[in-house]
């Protein structure tokens, strides 16, 4: 009886749970995918596509893949990427490369979140019909800036373009042509639906959202690049052998979307609002003796990635200040403070002027990481900036403002305990004496606010007939009345124990200008503030002018470089940095004198050239204009991998004997090929394992 | 239920005002949050025992959690003991040896479903971006994958137990056997990046456990004021997984391999000695070096397991596992007169433990004094220091230690003085005694404590982190006194 009793309560429980089940749903504000159904949410879904364009600038990431380890740049006097990326070691550039990984990671992520917009974008209703169509094409043009990424780091790469709902462990490499085919045709489609940023450079209202002109220049430089692979296509190593799907045409393609957005030749009338900026130095908006003048956010931009002054924006965490924000500025600084004054000489002495040569750090003078160094071909007389550059037979450094306008080249004193007294000097170079150009001896050379380092790119061995380098260095030092630092006649440090401390150009440099930044909240953190410009209009008009060459069409190649050129020369009656009669050669009553005939090339120069010298040129023309743009790799990547690793090992000494020409192609990560299954046939690049 | 806020302000004009105006701070932040999580559960006992002898418990609950997939929430768990206590027997119940003797069968089915709430969803989360300078905008990106197949984890246990107590209870103690098999196990799955998720919570397969644990407390020594005591327990356990429901048997990315423990280690094997400037030595990196594997003198020599001159990721093998083989311990009491001293000793056998010692001499951080290469002190265990060079690659191979312990955890000393003296001062009882803790550790390993430096586990990138330096274990001296009135 009392067991009856208890199945009947037992049975009579079991049917209360029937009651109760609601009791365990679960309850949630926070959101869920049906979010995206909204027009508030698909807004919000297609505003966190952006999020990964961040990586680049955000921490010690994109500088190493796109421009240590190139031809002008090369390995700096500190960081961890040195070894995979500044001199391919092979012990370092492996599928375990934890950088590669998170630029695997980062890029797929931003993928998976264009793929879930796409998907939500044509069946939302709630979302105006003026706006809509513009979001689906930034999710477009988000997705190919991923894929081109991804196709240019890795080549054959997985290809998703749906959302996951699953787990899902098969994601096998295609082709890199597929993946070029993809990103060709999401951004032709980016292109037809999104409008021109409007004059004050806005799309939707929003400044920094893709527009058409951002689709049309990345689709531009994807066209060329895949018109390119007919240099790729044979190798030396056949397995370096490339197929881009590339067809002639695609350089009429080049020419059609970049002549529109330039507003130039065929595309004319074509309402782009986008235009040079008047001053090539505005763009970057800093003076070295104040810090930041204005940012530019002109009608140059194409492609912005952009920062917030307020951190909360910027940040992966809400909670740490230095989790986010552009960290660009401290990378391709050096190191300027503390010099210690003194020059060795090659008997191991060494020459002392004074004991502090009045530099401190503040926000001016940035957080020197020197991550990243311009390379000796940057500033040699055959180098970057040779004379074989410019029509009027002039080297760069004379008539060419980009060379001066991209870098730092005067620190000021900012330390009042300042000590460099004037002192008399000689060796076998020659004597200085003070009282020849009228100072005392003993007396400060300067103070506070004045110029207390300058850095040149003069070779000091050709100013005397005699004495050892390091003595003529020294003379020339003692004649200064700042501290002195000419690039060519400092060390070279070839050994990786010495690329650090004073007077070695891996350490001491003239800093990039381009991504400084003094709106910090304290001056030792990291994260700054400042939007990083990705695509502007001075490389769409190099880019259309080489696509014009590369046709036959010398006239209008000209016409088009001639506008960055025209931009690049200096004015007439701007002053030129005192370089330029003090150390480039040319004389002080011509300062202000106009440089741009000297700068314009005419059809017949271009004409002049043999497809390889074109190459040639334009990557040098690049240089001028965007050097530091994190795009160095993807255009040395375009001619194939012999020469990829030909003109980096050419001008990059650190990666003579290491680079081999399978590292045009970085390892896929093995963390990825680990989590597949079944695994991939084809998981890893040649050359790597 | 959480429902955390949180309001923080810094830069306070006056720190007096406490957090009553902090409006006034100069940077301020607000986050709040919401879970929800319920559980149901059904439970029903019956409890039998016929004769004092013969003894039955079954049970049923039956759990519904919210944290689980929509029809998979509910799960019942049925258990079942039968006792039989063998000393009512007639034959055993006047024994003067045995005094006790129980035999306890049992199953059971026990379930967990620990996942964060919301699994089963896909969630979404806030990301930040700007188009205003000043003015920030909130994207919603993907967060997790939905999994709408989340279910319980559940045990099966069957085990044979035996309780006895012999001679009066001076000896006494307890013998388990236990065959456990879990199916639907939860673990976090790592994910190919491709799909933009790195990870999913799934019911991944299952394990099986087997186990022996014994304890035994026995009165050694117990004459006129004289009693020595001894508490021992072992305890030993097999963890393998027994099947993956992704069909693998070797989960590479997950570190999982069906026939060994979940925790289990995967990497690179590191010689002994590191690449030294013999013949022997250079003619062996020049065939390394031909497949483009480079090594120097002075660098880690990484054990080419398959022996073809490369070192790539198939020459990784399983490293062993953090997981114990044996663990014991042993507690003795000495008793003579007012005067008491306790020994306890444990210790754990077979484990593995990952340990960064964080010695990668790349000459810019301290770290531990090792005996490392140089060109006129070869042979060594550990590399070449590198000047302004990020850790060499492949140095997790030199991170797996035997940890095997054996502690002497403590031992006290105590004295009761005399109750006539301590009666006087209305005080039962006062005892006066020294203690310490931790006085020895029988180790071969090499740094601070290998117990500490196995609580280190994988983060979402799949990097182990670990302790560089587990946190020490402090020898601590006690003189005490104990008083009660």
């Amino acid at each position: 009886m009392k067991t009856l009793k208890k199945i009947i309560l037992f049975a009579g429980l079991m049917l209360l749970i029937i009651s109760c089940e609601d009791f365990i749903e679960e309850k949630g504000y926070n959101s869920d995918y049906t979010y995206y159904e909204t027009a508030e949410g698909l807004d919000a879904l297609v505003a966190s596509c952006y999020q990964q364009t961040r990586w680049c600038a955000s921490f010690e990431t994109h500088y190493a893949l796109a421009d240590m380890g190139t031809d002008i740049f090369m390995l700096g006097g500190d960081g961890s990427h040195r070894d995979a990326f500044g001199q391919y070691l092979s012990s370092a550039l492996t599928p375990n490369n934890t950088l590669l990984r998170d630029f695997w990671n980062n890029n797929y992520k931003g993928i998976a979140s264009c793929n879930l917009a796409l998907d939500y974008v044509d069946d939302n209703t709630e979302m105006l019909e003026t706006v809509r169509p513009v979001r689906k094409g930034e999710a477009l043009f988000l997705r190919a800036y991923y894929y081109y990424e991804l196709a240019i780091h890795f080549g054959d790469v997985p290809l998703n373009t749906t959302p996951t709902d699953k787990p899902k462990t098969d994601f096998y490499r295609v082709p890199q042509k597929q993946v070029w085919h993809q990103i060709i045709s999401d951004l032709r489609q980016a292109w037809e639906l999104l409008p021109w940023a409007d004059a004050s450079g806005l799309v939707t209202n929003d400044w920094g959202r893709a527009s058409k002109g951002a689709a049309g220049h990345l689709l531009a430089k994807a066209y060329m690049f895949r018109y390119c692979d007919k240099y790729a296509k044979n190798q030396s190593d056949v397995n370096m052998n490339e197929d881009r799907g590339g067809k002639e045409t695609d350089i009429d393609s080049v020419i059609y979307y970049a002549s529109r957005i330039c507003n130039f030749g065929e595309g004319a009338g074509s309402g782009s609002n986008h235009s040079l900026a008047g001053d090539f130095a505005t763009l970057w908006g800093w003076d070295p003796s104040i810090g930041l003048i204005a940012e530019y956010m002109g009608p140059e931009i194409l492609f912005s990635v952009n920062f917030s002054t307020n951190h909360f924006y910027n940040n992966y965490s809400v909670t740490d200040v230095n989790n986010g924000g552009n960290w660009l500025h401290m990378l391709y600084t050096a190191q300027l403070e503390n010099y210690p004054l003194s020059t060795s000489l090659e008997s191991g002495d060494n020459v002392i002027w004074g004991n502090n040569v009045g530099r401190v750090r503040d926000f001016l003078t940035d957080r020197p990481w020197r991550r990243i160094a311009p390379s000796p071909y940057y500033y040699s007389e055959e180098g970057l900036y040779a004379a074989r550059n410019y029509e009027s037979g002039k080297p760069g450094k004379l008539i060419d403002s980009r060379l001066y306008k991209s870098h730092v080249w005067v620190l000021y004193c900012n330390d009042e305990n300042v000590d460099v007294p004037w002192s008399a000097y000689s060796n076998a170079a020659g004597s200085f004496d003070p009282a020849d150009i009228g100072m005392t001896e003993g007396d400060q050379r300067y103070g506070v606010g004045d110029t207390a380092i300058l850095l040149s790119i003069e070779d000091v061995t050709g100013r005397f007939a005699n004495g050892s380098p390091k003595e003529k260095l020294a003379l020339a030092r003692a004649q200064e009345k700042y501290w002195y630092v000419p690039m060519q006649s400092i060390q070279v440090p070839t050994d990786r124990g010495n690329v650090g401390g004073y007077d070695v150009i891996t350490n001491n440099f003239p800093p990039l200008i381009k991504h400084l930044d003094d709106r910090r909240a304290g001056i030792q953190d990291q994260a700054g503030f400042k939007n990083f410009i990705r695509m502007r209009l001075g490389e769409t008009y190099i880019l259309l002018s080489e696509a014009y060459a590369r046709k036959g069409d010398f006239t209008n190649a000209a016409g088009a470089l001639n506008m960055v050129r025209m931009r690049a020369a200096w004015k007439d009656g701007e002053e030129k940095h005192c370089h330029y009669w003090k150390y480039d050669g040319g004389t002080y009553d011509t300062r202000t004198t106009s440089t741009e005939n000297d700068m314009t090339v005419s059809a017949g120069f271009l004409g002049s050239y043999t497809d390889e010298q074109l190459t040639d040129f334009y990557l040098d023309e690049m240089g001028h204009e965007t050097a530091g743009e994190l795009n160095r790799f993807d255009l040395l990547a375009r001619y194939g991998a012999d020469f990829w690793k030909e003109r980096i090992e050419a001008h990059n000494y650190w990666t003579v004997g290491t680079i081999n020409v399978f590292h045009r192609f970085r390892p896929i990560p093995q963390y990825h090929i680990d989590n597949l299954d079944p695994a991939d046939p084809n998981p890893q690049n040649y050359g790597y394992f | 239920m959480t429902e955390p806020t949180t309001l923080e302000g810094n830069n306070l004009p006056f720190e007096h005002q406490l957090w009553n105006d902090l409006g006034s701070a100069s940077t301020q932040s607000i986050t709040s949050d919401y879970t929800q999580w319920t559980m149901m559960s059904w439970l029903g006992r019956i409890n039998y025992s016929l004769l004092d002898r013969y003894l039955l418990t079954a049970s049923l609950r039956y759990d519904g959690s919210s944290r689980l997939a929509e029809g998979h929430k509910w799960v019942a768990f049925p258990s079942l003991a039968l006792g039989w206590r063998i000393s009512q027997e007639k034959f055993l119940i006047d024994s003067k040896i045995v005094s006790n003797l129980k035999l306890r069968l049992g199953y059971g089915v026990t379930g967990n479903s620990a996942v964060d709430p919301y699994s089963t969803e896909g969630q979404i989360q806030a990301s930040r971006y700007n188009w205003d300078k000043t003015v920030g905008v909130l994207g919603y990106e993907p967060y997790t994958l939905a999994n709408k197949s989340l279910s319980w984890e559940t045990t099966e246990q069957y085990n044979i137990g035996l309780d006895f107590g012999i001679l009066q209870g001076r000896i006494s103690g307890t013998i388990d056997v236990y065959n456990q098999r879990t199916y639907d196990l939860l673990m976090k799955r790592s994910l190919p990046a491709v799909s933009g998720f790195t990870s999913i919570m799934q019911n991944i397969g299952e394990t099986k456990n087997k186990g022996l644990e014994i304890s035994l407390n026995t009165t050694n020594i117990h004459s006129g004021k004289f009693m020595w005591t001894t508490d021992i327990t072992f305890a030993t356990n097999k963890e393998e997984i027994t099947m993956l429901a992704s069909g693998l048997t070797e989960d590479l990315a997950n570190n999982w391999f069906v026939g060994h423990p979940i925790d289990t280690y995967y990497d690179y094997v590191a010689a002994p000695v590191v690449w030294g400037y013999s013949r022997e030595d250079m003619e062996e990196m020049e065939k390394f070096r031909e497949n483009r594997s480079i090594f120097r003198p002075g660098d880690i020599r990484i054990v080419d397991l398959n022996g073809d001159y490369r070192i790539a990721s198939d020459d990784r093998e399983i490293r062993g596992s953090k997981m114990p083989k044996q663990t014991v311990s042993m507690a003795n009491t000495f008793t003579y007169g007012p005067f008491d001293l306790y020994i306890f000793l444990y210790g754990a056998f077979g484990q593995i433990v990952y340990w960064d010692p964080g010695v990668g001499l790349g000459g810019r951080y301290n770290t531990y004094a090792v005996d490392f290469w140089t060109p006129a002190h070869t042979d060594t265990k550990w590399l070449a220091p590198h000047s302004d060079m990020q850790m060499p690659s492949n140095i997790t191979a030199m991170h797996y230690w035997k940890g095997d312990f054996l502690k002497i955890s403590d031992i006290t000393l105590g004295y009761t003085l005399p109750g006539s003296l301590t009666t006087k001062i209305r005080i039962q009882r006062a005892r006066l005694y020294a203690k310490v803790q931790n006085p020895y550790m029988f180790t071969k390993f090499e740094g601070n404590d290998p117990e500490g430096a196995i609580a280190q586990q994988r983060n979402d990138n799949g990097d182990l982190e670990s302790y560089r330096d587990a946190p020490f274990t402090m020898r601590i001296f006690m003189f005490g006194l104990n008083v009660s009135f």
